[in-house]
C-alpha cells in the first residue's frame, strides 16, 4: 500500500494536483467565496488565452527548443486579421477569422524554424529577434492605432456564455465559451503527445537530437510540424483574447509580459525530474495554478501587485519541491 | 562463388575538419558472418560505422549495401535496410522508460499514425526475457546505471529484425556473465543468418567468437582474414594494432610499516554494501572487483561522498574522521574519484581538450584575485596532454570530437594532474585499447610507486587486476568474502572465486 502510494507520489501531476488543491482549501478556507462556481467561471475567463499559449511554448520546449516569441506571434496574428477585416468592412464567420491569424501565424513560426533548424541559430535568441521584428513591423507598416470596434460575428464570440452562476455576494459570473477551445485543445495535445508516434519522436528530439537522428527521425522534419502546431495555437489563443478583450492591439506590449505565466506554467507542469518530459496534463495543472493564484489574490485581501511576487515563489517551491523526485543514483538492486 | 555481400566498402575516405578518421578504408561483410573490427582509439571504427549507419556522409570511396551502390545514406534507409547499431554512446533517451526506448527504432521505422503502448511494453519484456536481464520496463531511463542502460541499447537492437547487426564496443560495462550470455546471443543470430560486426576492445572475447577479422590503424585496414583459415595470436593482433611488442608486468609492493593511509570500518550503506573494513597504505594498489550489483561502485562512490555511508569510520593517516559526507570533504583530504560513467558524466564534451584537462587544478593557477596566470596554465595544459598519448589531439577542439576511448584517457589525465594522497578509480581502462590500457598502468603504478599515492582499482577485468594491483578484495553482496595478496594467487584461483559467486 505504502509504495503504491510512492510510486504515485513520484508523478509530478500528481503532486502539482495535490499543490492545486492545498492552495484552493487555503484560500477557501480565508474567503469562502473562492470555492464557487461563480469563481471557477471567472476561473476559466482569466486563464483562457494563457492556458492556449502555454499549449504553444509546451509543444515547443518538449522538442527541445524554446519560443521566445509566441505571444508576440499571437497577437501579431490577430492585429493584422482584424485590421485586414475592419478596413475592408468584412465580417466573416469566426472560422474564417481564425484561419487568417492561424496562416500567418503559422508562417512567422515558419520563420523561427528556419532560423532554429536550418540556419542553427539558438533558439531563444532567434525566436526573441522575431519578437521585436514583429513588435517594430506591426508599428511601422500596419497601423498605430488600436481597433475598438471588432467585426460583429467575432466580437459575439467575445460575448458568448454557456453558463452563468451567482457568487454569494450576489454579483454574476459567467461562463465563457472558450472553455471549449481550452478542453479541445488539450484533449488533442494530449492524443497527439501520449498516443501518436509524432509525439514520441517528438520527445526523443527533445532528449536528445544526435540520438533521434541515428533512430532514423527526420529532425528538422519534426521540429517543423512543432513549430507549425505552434503556430496554429498562437492564431487561435490571439484572436481569442482580442474577441475576450473585445479590442486589438497594435502594439502587444501589454499582453507580453504574460507570457511568463505560459512558460512558467510549462515549467512547473514538466518539473525537473527524471520523469520530465512535459504533458498536456501538467501544463493544465500549471496553468490552472498560476491563474488560481494570481486571480483569487484580491480575494483573500492580498493587493494585486503582490501578483508578480507570489508568482515567482511559487515557482520556486514548486521546482524545489519536485526536486525530491530525483532518483538516487545507482540503485543496487539489479544483478542478483 | 561467393556469399551475398550486406555491405562492401572500397577506398571510403572520411575527415572532421582536417583529422582524417579513414583514409583510404577497405572493408566488407558477408551474411552470417561474425566479423570484429579492432584497432586503437581513434583509428576511426566508429565513424566507420557511423558512415554505415548513415549518421555522417563520407568523403569519397564506394558504398555498398545488400549490393546496391549508395552515394549517400541516411540513418532511416539503413535502418530499413536491415542494419542495427549499438552505438558506443548508447544513444537512449533518458525521458523515456525502457519498454519506450527498446521499441523506439520499431515505433520510428513502423510509420504507424498511433501507437499501442500496451503492445510496447509487452515486446519490450519479451526482448528483456530473451538476454535474460530483469530491469523494470517502467522505470525512466535516466534513472538506470551505466551498464543497465548498455543492456537496454543491446535489447533494442534485438526488437528489430535485422540482417546486419553493428556492436561498437557493447561489451565495456557488462559483467563477465552478461558477456558470456551477449555472446551466446550472438551466435544464436548467426545462426538464424545474421551478420555481426562487433567492436571491442577485449581481444579475449573477440577471439571467442569471430569468424572473421579486420584490423585498423589509422584509418585503414592493416589485416583482414578469416579465423578459420588462419588463427591471429593475441600478440599478433596487438603487433597489428600498433606495430609495437608489449609484455605483461607485475606491480611489486614493499611495506614500510606506516600507518595506512586510509583505513575504513564497518563502512555501511542501506541496501549497497554492509561492514566493509579494509586498510591501504602509501604506495599500495588494491584491487576490488566482484560481480555487477555487488556494491563496488557504491563503496567507491560513498568514499568520496557522492552519495554517503550510513555508519562506519574512515581514518586518513590515522585520524578519524567519521563519515565522509560530501565531495568537497573528499577532496580536501586528498581523495581523487575517476568515475565508471566518464563517456556521460565525466566530461564537459562541449569544452576544448585542453581545457577539460587541467579544471581539476584550476584553482592552483588563480591569483588572489581570482585572475588566472594564464601561462603556467598553458605549460600545465601541455604537461597534462603529454602524459598519455592521444589520437586526433588538437589541444583547442571540443572533447566530443574524440573517439570514445580517447575522451575516457582525457577523464584519467583530468584526475591524474591533480595529485592526489589517495585515488580512486571506478574501471580505468574499459573501453581503452590495449596500447593505452598498458600506458594507463604504466602512470598508476608510477603514481603509486614514485608519489606514494594509494591507489583503489574497481574493475571486472581479474586480468587488469593481477596486473595492476599488489592486493585485491572480492565483494559478495555488499561484504567482502575474500582478501589476497596478489604474489600469494592466480588468476584462475580469481575467476573461480568469481564465479562462484554467482551461483550463490
Ligand atoms: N565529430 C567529429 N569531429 C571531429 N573529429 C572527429 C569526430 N568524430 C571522430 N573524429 C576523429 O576521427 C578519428 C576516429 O574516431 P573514431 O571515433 O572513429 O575512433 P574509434 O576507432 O571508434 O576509437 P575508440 O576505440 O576510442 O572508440 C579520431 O581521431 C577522432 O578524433
Ligand atoms: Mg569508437
Amino acid at each position: 500500500m505504502k509504495k503504491w502510494i510512492k510510486k504515485v507520489l513520484e508523478y509530478n501531476e500528481v503532486k502539482l494536483a495535490l499543490i492545486f488543491l492545498a492552495i484552493v482549501v487555503l484560500f477557501s478556507l480565508i474567503n469562502p467565496d473562492v470555492f464557487t462556481v461563480a469563481n471557477l467561471y471567472a476561473l476559466v475567463r482569466a486563464s483562457a488565452t494563457n492556458a492556449i499559449y502555454a499549449l504553444a511554448i509546451m509543444i515547443v520546449m518538449c522538442s527541445g527548443a524554446f519560443d521566445a516569441s509566441f505571444a508576440v506571434i499571437g497577437s501579431f496574428g490577430a492585429y493584422v486579421t482584424m485590421y485586414i477585416l475592419t478596413q475592408n468592412g468584412l465580417d466573416p464567420h469566426p472560422a474564417i477569422v481564425f484561419l487568417i491569424s492561424i496562416l500567418i501565424c503559422m508562417a512567422l513560426e515558419f520563420l523561427n524554424w528556419f532560423m532554429v533548424s536550418i540556419l542553427h541559430l539558438q533558439a531563444y535568441i532567434a525566436t526573441t529577434g522575431t519578437a521585436s521584428l514583429l513588435k517594430g513591423a506591426v508599428l511601422v507598416f500596419v497601423s498605430t492605432s488600436y481597433i475598438y470596434t471588432l467585426p460583429s460575428q467575432i466580437g459575439a464570440l467575445g460575448k458568448t456564455y454557456l453558463a452563468t452562476a451567482v457568487y454569494g455576494s450576489g454579483i454574476e459570473s459567467q461562463l465563457h465559451v472558450s472553455v471549449i477551445f481550452i478542453a479541445v485543445m488539450y484533449l488533442v495535445m494530449h492524443i497527439l503527445m501520449t498516443y501518436t508516434n509524432f509525439g514520441r519522436q517528438v520527445y526523443a528530439v527533445g532528449a536528445d537530437e544526435e540520438a533521434a537522428e541515428r533512430a532514423g527521425i527526420n529532425v528538422k522534419r519534426i521540429r517543423l510540424i512543432v513549430f507549425l502546431i505552434a503556430g496554429v495555437i498562437c492564431g487561435v489563443a490571439g484572436i481569442l483574447r482580442d474577441a475576450v478583450g473585445r479590442f486589438s492591439l497594435p502594439n502587444p506590449a501589454e499582453v507580453v509580459g504574460k507570457e511568463n505565466i505560459s512558460i512558467a506554467a510549462v515549467i512547473l507542469g514538466t518539473g525537473n525530474s527524471s520523469k520530465a518530459r512535459g504533458s498536456a496534463l501538467g501544463t493544465l495543472l500549471g496553468v490552472l495554478l498560476m491563474s488560481f493564484i494570481s486571480n483569487n489574490l484580491i480575494l483573500i485581501g492580498i493587493p494585486s501587485f503582490y501578483v508578480e511576487l507570489a508568482t515567482g515563489v511559487l515557482m520556486y517551491i514548486g521546482l524545489v519541491g519536485q526536486m525530491s523526485n530525483r532518483p538516487r543514483r545507482h540503485s543496487a538492486k539489479e544483478g542478483k | 562463388m561467393s556469399m551475398k555481400k550486406i555491405v562492401n566498402i572500397e577506398n571510403m575516405y572520411k575527415s572532421f575538419f582536417g583529422v582524417v578518421a579513414l583514409d583510404g578504408m577497405n572493408f566488407s561483410m558477408e551474411e552470417g558472418e561474425i566479423r570484429c573490427l579492432v584497432g586503437e582509439n581513434g583509428c576511426g571504427k566508429s565513424t566507420l560505422i557511423k558512415i554505415i549507419s548513415g549518421f555522417y556522409p563520407f568523403d569519397e570511396g564506394k558504398l555498398e549495401i545488400n549490393e546496391k551502390e549508395y552515394k549517400s545514406i541516411n540513418p532511416a534507409e539503413s535502418i530499413a535496410e536491415g542494419i542495427q547499431v549499438i552505438y558506443q554512446d548508447f544513444s537512449l533517451f533518458d525521458n523515456m522508460t525502457v519498454a519506450e526506448n527498446i521499441l523506439m527504432y520499431s515505433t520510428v521505422a513502423g510509420k504507424k499514425m498511433f501507437i499501442n503502448n500496451t503492445n510496447i511494453k509487452k515486446k519490450a519484456i519479451d526482448t528483456l526475457k530473451r538476454i535474460n536481464v530483469s530491469i523494470d520496463p517502467d522505470a525512466y531511463v535516466s534513472t538506470l546505471s551505466v551498464s543497465q542502460k548498455q543492456l537496454i541499447a543491446i535489447c533494442r537492437a534485438l526488437a528489430q529484425d535485422c540482417k546486419l547487426l553493428v556492436m561498437d564496443e557493447p561489451t565495456t560495462a557488462l559483467t563477465t556473465h552478461e558477456v558470456e550470455r551477449l555472446l551466446e546471443i550472438v551466435k544464436e543470430l548467426k545462426a538464424q543468418g545474421v551478420a555481426v560486426i562487433f567492436v571491442s576492445h577485449k581481444l579475449e572475447e573477440v577471439l571467442e567468437i569471430c569468424d572473421s577479422i579486420t584490423i585498423m590503424r589509422s584509418g585503414r585496414n592493416v589485416y583482414d582474414g578469416k579465423t578459420t583459415e588462419r588463427i591471429l595470436s593475441k600478440e599478433e593482433i596487438i603487433y597489428y594494432m600498433t606495430g609495437k611488442q608489449f609484455s605483461d608486468k607485475v606491480y611489486e609492493f614493499k611495506s614500510e610499516g606506516d600507518i595506512p593511509l586510509l583505513q575504513v570500518k564497518n563502512y555501511t550503506l542501506d541496501g549497497a554494501f554492509e561492514d566493509i573494513s579494509f586498510q591501504i597504505e602509501k604506495g599500495e594498489i588494491l584491487g576490488i572487483t566482484g560481480i555487477l550489483g555487488c556494491g563496488r561502485s557504491e563503496l567507491a562512490e560513498a568514499l568520496f561522498g557522492v552519495v554517503p555511508a550510513d555508519s562506519g569510520n574512515v581514518l586518513i593517516d590515522g585520524k578519524d574522521i567519521g563519515i565522509i559526507k560530501n565531495i568537497e570533504q573528499a577532496i580536501e583530504h586528498e581523495i581523487a574519484y575517476v568515475p565508471d560513467d566518464r563517456l556521460t558524466k565525466g566530461l564537459h564534451l562541449e569544452q576544448s581538450i585542453a581545457d577539460n584537462a587541467v579544471i581539476r587544478v584550476l584553482g592552483e593557477f588563480a591569483s588572489r584575485f581570482g585572475t588566472l596566470d594564464k601561462k603556467a596554465l598553458s605549460e600545465q595544459k601541455t604537461k597534462s596532454l603529454s602524459t598519455l598519448s592521444v589520437a586526433g589531439l588538437v589541444p583547442d577542439n571540443p572533447v566530443r570530437s574524440l573517439s570514445g576511448g580517447n575522451q575516457q584517457k582525457i577523464c584519467l589525465i583530468k584526475w591524474l594532474s591533480t595529485n592526489p594522497h589517495i585515488l580512486i578509480l571506478n574501471c580505468p581502462t574499459v573501453g581503452v585499447d590495449v596500447g593505452a590500457k598498458s600506458e594507463i598502468h604504466d602512470i598508476i603504478r608510477n603514481l603509486a610507486r614514485e608519489n606514494g599515492t594509494a591507489v583503489v582499482v574497481i574493475s571486472d577485468d581479474v586480468y587488469e587486476i593481477m596486473q595492476l594491483c599488489n592486493r585485491v578484495l572480492i565483494m559478495k553482496q555488499g561484504r567482502i568474502a575474500l582478501e589476497k595478496n596478489i604474489a600469494d594467487t592466480t588468476m584462475e584461483y580469481l575467476e573461480a572465486a568469481l564465479a562462484e559467486e554467482k551461483t550463490t
